[in-house]
């Protein structure tokens, strides 16, 4: 075949099937953790750690705790922002902004979800990192307020980190912050998964 | 190539709750040593010293303090939308079209309880911070587990234990189904698909008899199916051959 037709076919191929295909989306990179290290390695904690840990927070011995892993890292406390910014860039990529969330019927397990997933997609790409990922999901009653969120006993659920700071709660949607022990709302804790 | 989960590790705490039977205590087992709950909880001490410490929280409420319940300041996460946009895009393949589901019923969460009482000898627990969740149309739901498979190349997902296993895979399976949710700009609930921890007492799907292992349920609108996000297998609850030990469901 002439080379000029067969590019000439190629590039018809070509522009003709991009056109008949729908387009796929994208998202940013997944991102990162930063994972306390010991002698370079991540540092591991097992899941009676974490239990412990939300006991040291202040958590009821009555709410409850699954984990469904034995051996968890441990995030650096002070290194969630790159996270953060990964949920709402990525909510963005598919057109959703997580800032006005709470305006919408809103489900913060979805969120809690999404994170540990892209959380522990990036650290499947690094070749060192073999435990599973310190981020959960804990289910309360919001009996109090908590910042901009009222105490109107509504059921609610946010992401919880372990880090070397302690266990942290975040709210996606007001990007609020709170160490465990800080938490207004832990006497109301249903559920807590790892 | 099929990989089999591990054994799950999930401690169980419920001192105060509902105890869990010594048949599921014995299917959950796990290298972890369970907590003796009551010795371990600090309680306060007895008599006097009770009313000692009473009188004084009280006294403390009348000048608007108690001890442990004051809301701290709250702080903020700043994102670091910079370390984000550093990295390069991943590209997905074009997910099923959402038109499928735009007349999608709804299920609560007690329709979903009574559905696995009907086909399941014992119900497992269900937890759902939404009670009504949008049942996908099951076309949709065949292609969007189609979908999953093929997006797994371009994610890079990969088994590995604990960091990537079977609660993993279902939990991928979930997130994304939820995404495409957000990307059609569904606005009418939750999608009514959830991973599961389930004792294999059958081999099912690769998955060899004798541990715990995590599965996706999916609500379509042909009923409660069962599916192994690891190689897409995907069946009807009542013909899950472990259906009747299905620990808990997480929506």
């Amino acid at each position: 075949m002439n080379p000029a037709r067969f590019l000439l076919w190629g590039w018809l191929a070509a522009t003709t099937g991009a056109a008949a295909t729908p387009a796929g989306f994208q998202l940013p990179a997944f991102p990162a953790p930063a994972l306390v290290r010991e002698g370079g390695l991540p540092k591991e904690i097992s899941s009676l750690r974490l239990l412990r840990d939300l006991f040291r927070g202040g958590v009821r011995a009555s709410d409850n705790f699954e984990a469904a892993d034995a051996d968890y890292a441990l995030l650096e406390g002070d290194s969630l922002g790159n996270l953060a910014a990964w949920l709402e860039s990525a909510c963005t990529a598919v057109g959703f902004e997580v800032r006005r969330a709470r305006g919408l019927p809103y489900d913060g397990a979805v969120f809690a979800r999404l994170l540990a997933v892209g959380t522990s997609l990036a650290a499947l790409r690094e070749k060192d990192i073999k435990l599973a990922m310190p981020i959960g999901v804990l289910v309360c009653r919001r009996d109090a307020a908590w910042g901009e969120l009222p105490g109107d006993g509504e059921e609610d659920a946010y992401v919880i980190f372990a880090t070397d700071a302690g266990m942290l709660i975040y709210d996606p949607p007001t990007r609020q912050l709170s160490p465990l022990k800080n938490f207004p709302n832990k006497a109301g804790i249903t559920h807590i998964r790892f | 190539m099929l990989v089999v989960c591990g054994r799950l590790a999930i401690p169980r705490y419920r001192p105060y709750g509902p105890s869990v039977s010594g048949r599921l205590k014995s299917l959950f087992r796990t290298n972890v040593n369970y907590p003796r709950p009551r010795s371990r909880i600090p309680r306060p001490s007895s008599g006097w010293r009770r009313g000692v410490v009473s009188a004084a929280m009280a006294i403390a409420g009348m000048f608007g303090w108690s001890a442990g319940m004051r809301a701290e300041p709250v702080g903020n996460i700043v994102p670091d939308f910079a370390a984000i946009t550093r990295n390069a895009l991943v590209s997905l393949p074009p997910p099923p079209s959402w038109e499928l589901n735009r007349i999608s019923s709804f299920w609560t969460v007690e329709d979903v309880r009574v559905e696995f009482a009907r086909l399941t000898d014992t119900p497992p627990r269900i937890t759902s911070v939404r009670s009504n969740l949008l049942r996908a149309d099951h076309a949709w739901a065949v292609a969007f587990k189609k979908w999953f498979l093929a997006a797994q190349k371009p994610l890079k997902m990969h088994y590995q234990h604990q960091l990537w296993d079977c609660d993993n895979y279902a939990n991928g399976f979930v997130a994304f189904a939820n995404l495409l949710a957000l990307k059609a700009g569904e606005m009418r609930g939750s999608f009514c698909v959830g991973w599961a921890t389930v004792s294999y007492q059958r081999a099912f799907a690769g998955i060899r008899a004798g541990g715990a292992h995590a599965v996706v349920i999916v609500g379509t609108s042909q009923g409660l199916f069962v599916l192994e996000p690891q190689d897409g297998t995907m069946v009807a609850l009542k013909n899950f051959p472990n259906r009747d030990t299905i620990e808990e469901v997480f929506f």
